[in-house]
């Protein structure tokens, strides 16, 4: 199950990123990180995540109501395959906060051109990838629908965020209504 | 006209007069026919116009707010005022070996005044900053957002072919690729009164279209800002159509590119300035670089 506790915690830190990304690029403050902008942001990109979360829960939970899943174990052989797509994706958006923290201006504007630019764009193939590998693995079944659910939450948290209030009301005017 | 000289939708949506700064009234179907492509028809036809067709400034005005602010995500994440700071510091320090005490340095075109902002933030410049250009819509977002963060610059409307607002050092971001020919010349003959211009803008490339695409794809959500930023790329000026402009409209400024790409496939030198300053100084300049004076390209 330790495959599945890592799909939910990518989950919920692709959620934390996912509030930045809607959030930056809505607000021409220069102090988005002091004022708590960004935190804010990225802290409910990640409560929204979490909150995603119970829907393949309760996918899940339908299975096993519906009788005849053994859904723990199906799950735990299941989630090792989309975790062997979405991983390596995580660990190199990760691992590039390194040399970005680390380094000064160029490293940051070359980590941001070749890592952090592209992997945003393909973010969404590496998701549906990850799901397609599961259910080419281990068929269609439980396992495939709870993370075909986990996954469709991830695709859609971008949408979910961009409807919070204080995300549609753009700009710095916008802030003084931000909680 | 070539098609690297397209307009970008920014340019055709709004008019104002250069002598008065007023509003012209824009009709829509105008700037759609300004533009050759589908795309970015499409985008100026979903703009809100009157019974007349006439463009609704509000509505435009929001529409370049919104991607101005997503232009500044884009030169936060590839550090521009940091970029930008490195050259003004030597700058600065020449004004003030001049006897300016507190030198002013103008970012012109400055729309919502990322630069200027950011400068007052963590710049560290003991300079008056100031940003004008022609759009209130955009000065007023700048002014706002300056007021928000309690920084130190101020915004006025001005014209960027001849800023009437004075200046030690002339900067800007982004700008001269809107002007073509005599209007490039124009721009920086309208900066002779100072004492140096640090011009950024982006450097072609054949990547430079590709990055744009990319970034403002994976970036941006407003469809102007996309079209624009993607179309900046291809209408970016080489380093020898902006020297030679440059020069020639300033012959008393020793003008060079400044820590360009070293290679036609360099990745990070995605912006680059255009970096001029008054023959009397120029040496002084050097030395103010330090080891940084071999990246001044004159």
């Amino acid at each position: 199950m330790l495959a599945v506790v890592l799909l939910a915690a990518l989950a919920v830190l692709d959620g934390g990123f996912a509030g930045f990304r809607v959030a930056a690029g809505r607000n021409a403050s220069v102090r988005k990180w002091a004022n708590g902008y960004y935190p804010r942001a990225i802290g409910r990109g990640a409560a929204a995540a979490g909150c995603l979360l119970t829907v393949p829960g309760l996918v899940g939970l339908g299975f096993s109501m519906g009788g005849g899943a053994d859904l723990p174990r199906v799950l735990g052989a299941a989630a090792p395959s989309m975790l062997a797509v979405v991983g390596p994706y995580a660990t190199i958006v990760l691992a590039a906060f390194l040399p970005w923290t680390l380094f000064g201006v160029e490293v940051r504007t070359l980590v941001s051109v070749v890592v952090f630019g592209p992997l945003t764009l393909v973010r969404p193939l590496v998701v549906v990838t990850g799901w397609a590998w599961v259910w080419v693995a281990h068929g269609w079944g439980p396992a495939a629908a709870v993370l075909g659910a986990g996954a469709a939450g991830v695709l859609g948290i971008e949408r979910v965020l961009m409807a919070w209030p204080a995300v549609r009301v753009r700009g710095v005017a916008g802030r003084a209504s931000e909680g | 006209m070539s098609g690297r000289d397209n307009p970008e939708i920014s340019d055709v949506v709004v008019s104002f007069d250069a002598r008065t700064l007023s509003r012209r009234a824009v009709l829509r179907d105008d700037a759609a026919a300004a533009l050759t492509r589908a795309w970015p028809r499409r985008i100026v036809r979903r703009l809100v116009a009157d019974v007349d067709g006439v463009l609704d400034p509000g509505a435009v005005d929001r529409e370049l707010v919104a991607a101005h602010r997503e232009l500044q995500r884009l030169n936060e994440e590839f550090q521009q005022g940091a970029r930008l700071r490195a050259v003004l510091r030597p700058l600065v320090a020449l004004a003030q070996a001049q006897g300016l005490a507190r030198p002013r340095i103008v970012d012109v075109g400055c729309g919502i005044g990322f630069a200027v902002r950011w400068l007052a933030a963590y710049g560290g410049l003991d300079a008056e900053l100031v940003g004008c250009d022609f759009n209130p819509a955009l000065l007023g977002e700048a002014q706002a957002a300056a007021a928000a963060d309690g920084l130190d610059c101020h915004f006025v409307r001005d014209d960027a072919f001849s800023p009437r607002v004075g200046a030690d050092v002339f900067t800007s971001c982004g700008v001269m690729h809107h002007f073509r020919d005599e209007g490039l010349a124009q721009f920086f003959a309208g900066q002779a009164r100072g004492l140096a211009f640090v011009h950024y803008d982006i450097a072609p490339s054949p990547l430079a279209p590709i990055g744009a695409a990319l970034f403002h794809f994976a970036r941006m959500r407003v469809p102007l800002a996309r079209h624009d930023g993607i179309r900046s790329a291809l209408r970016a000026h080489d380093d020898t159509a902006l020297l030679t402009a440059a020069r020639g409209a300033l012959p008393d400024f020793v003008i060079g590119v400044y820590d360009g790409p070293r290679s036609r496939l360099s990745l990070t030198k995605v912006l680059r300035p255009v970096v001029g300053v008054r023959r009397s100084l120029a040496e002084s300049f050097r030395r103010g670089l330090g080891r940084r004076a071999r990246l001044w390209r004159c």
